[in-house]
């Protein structure tokens, strides 16, 4: 059993260079040292075809002036947890029946006197490649004496073209516990989690737009997704 | 020191503070402008894309997990996506049998830039001796002779630096995942 390549012979062959024909011999029969010369000369056809490190540009100024100039200009504030509470305490009522007509299950609505502990939460943002319903919104992970519940809080967030679904979601492996609906615009609800989900693995809210075809499934339309942080 | 860096970055940017927006910005915005530059017909388009790349970035910033990936890694993987749908809209305009075929080569080029980058980040000699092994093609003898080096040294840099490309180009893999 030959010896593997030393380990600078190896990133030298992938320069091109000749090195000692052991190495050279060794490399066609050990699928070890083959696979990393292999990676290796990956790095350096992408370095030499990319003309070097003084080929790339800068982009002219204007360009983040634009960016900038909208950030600047989007309703989203910086800072959305410093927003006052009490602007949903009004709409709680309204999104409370919108629940428990539409979802059929059990709402527990947050009231002021419900004991809870908030153990963790999300900012809730669009995917980069998913549709911007604008607004913001928020997700906590509560503790409650009955178990915990999910609540988000949105604001100002464009109508659906179908209705918004609330998932808890284990991203690892794209698993799916549906929550219940939302509607849009000012909205503050919550949903009961089922006893015994694994939070450590669904640890993220997504709000999905899904259409009314009474297919239970996810429509792969996510509007807005957060990791849960304590 | 490099990577902690980039590692608070991406924190700050994920925790809502305008200013890591601006500090990704000025270190990356070569690395999606350039790759964009490469992936579509004009400068308009890649200057639109470099824009809405930085514009999602912000706003998707609470789906980035500073423990799992890497800010360069992550916008290039918003940069493929904008490029894709730049050329998906162009197909829609054009008739089919003219449908440029451009986007299959977007990888390949995030994975060329992406080590030009990686170069510009590898310190003194370690970046000199790269551009001689990479550009100039100069042997490993050759260029421990012109820095006056011993061969050893030289060698440790190369297999070192192709390292830590690899290592770039796997968390810029990971990314687009």
């Amino acid at each position: 059993m030959q010896q593997h390549c030393d380990a600078e012979d190896l990133a030298l062959l992938a320069l091109g260079e000749p090195v000692d024909a052991s190495c050279q011999e060794h490399v066609a029969t050990c699928s070890e040292c083959s696979a990393e010369l292999a990676e290796l000369r990956q790095v350096v056809n992408a370095g030499r075809a990319s003309g070097g490190p003084d080929s790339l540009q800068t982009p002219p100024p204007r360009v983040w002036d634009a960016i900038s100039d909208q950030l600047a200009s989007e309703p989203v504030p910086l800072q959305p947890r410093q927003r006052p509470q009490r602007r949903w305490a009004g709409l709680v009522a309204a999104a409370a029946a919108g629940i428990l007509i539409g979802g059929g299950a059990v709402a527990v609505i947050t009231g002021q006197d419900t004991p809870e502990t908030v153990v963790a939460s999300a900012q809730l943002t669009p995917m980069p490649d998913g549709p911007d319903r604008g607004g913001s919104a928020e997700a906590t992970l509560n503790r409650t004496d009955s178990g915990y519940t999910v609540t988000v809080k949105a604001s100002g967030v464009a109508g659906p073209e179908g209705f918004y679904e609330v998932w808890l979601l284990d991203p690892e492996n794209s698993g799916l516990i549906a929550l219940g609906s939302i509607a849009a615009g000012e909205q503050q609800a919550t949903f009961p989690v089922p006893d015994g989900v694994d939070l450590d693995a669904f640890n993220a809210v997504d709000v999905s737009d899904e259409p009314l075809d009474g297919d239970p499934t996810h429509s792969t339309v996510t509007v807005l997704r957060g990791t849960l942080e304590t | 020191m490099q990577d902690v860096d980039v590692a608070e970055i991406g924190r700050q940017l994920a925790a809502g503070d305008e200013s890591a927006l601006a500090e990704a910005y000025e270190r990356w915005s070569r690395l999606v402008y350039t790759v964009a530059l490469r992936s579509v017909a004009t400068q308009a388009d890649a200057e639109d894309i470099t824009q809405a790349v930085f514009i999602s970035a912000w706003r998707s910033r609470g789906s980035f997990n500073p423990q799992a990936g890497n800010v360069p890694g992550w916008l290039l993987a918003i940069t493929r996506r904008r490029i894709a749908d730049h050329h998906r809209k162009r197909r829609d305009e054009v008739p089919l049998d003219n449908a440029p075929e451009a986007s299959h080569d977007a990888p390949d080029i995030t994975d060329q830039v992406s080590v030009a980058d990686e170069i510009d980040e590898l310190g003194e000699p370690a970046g000199q001796i790269i551009r001689l092994a990479f550009y100039d093609d100069l042997t490993h003898q050759q260029i421990a002779d012109r820095l006056d080096m011993p061969l050893g040294t030289v060698k440790s840099h190369i297999r070192r630096s192709l390292l830590k490309m690899r290592a770039r180009l796997e968390v810029t893999h990971a990314a687009a995942l």
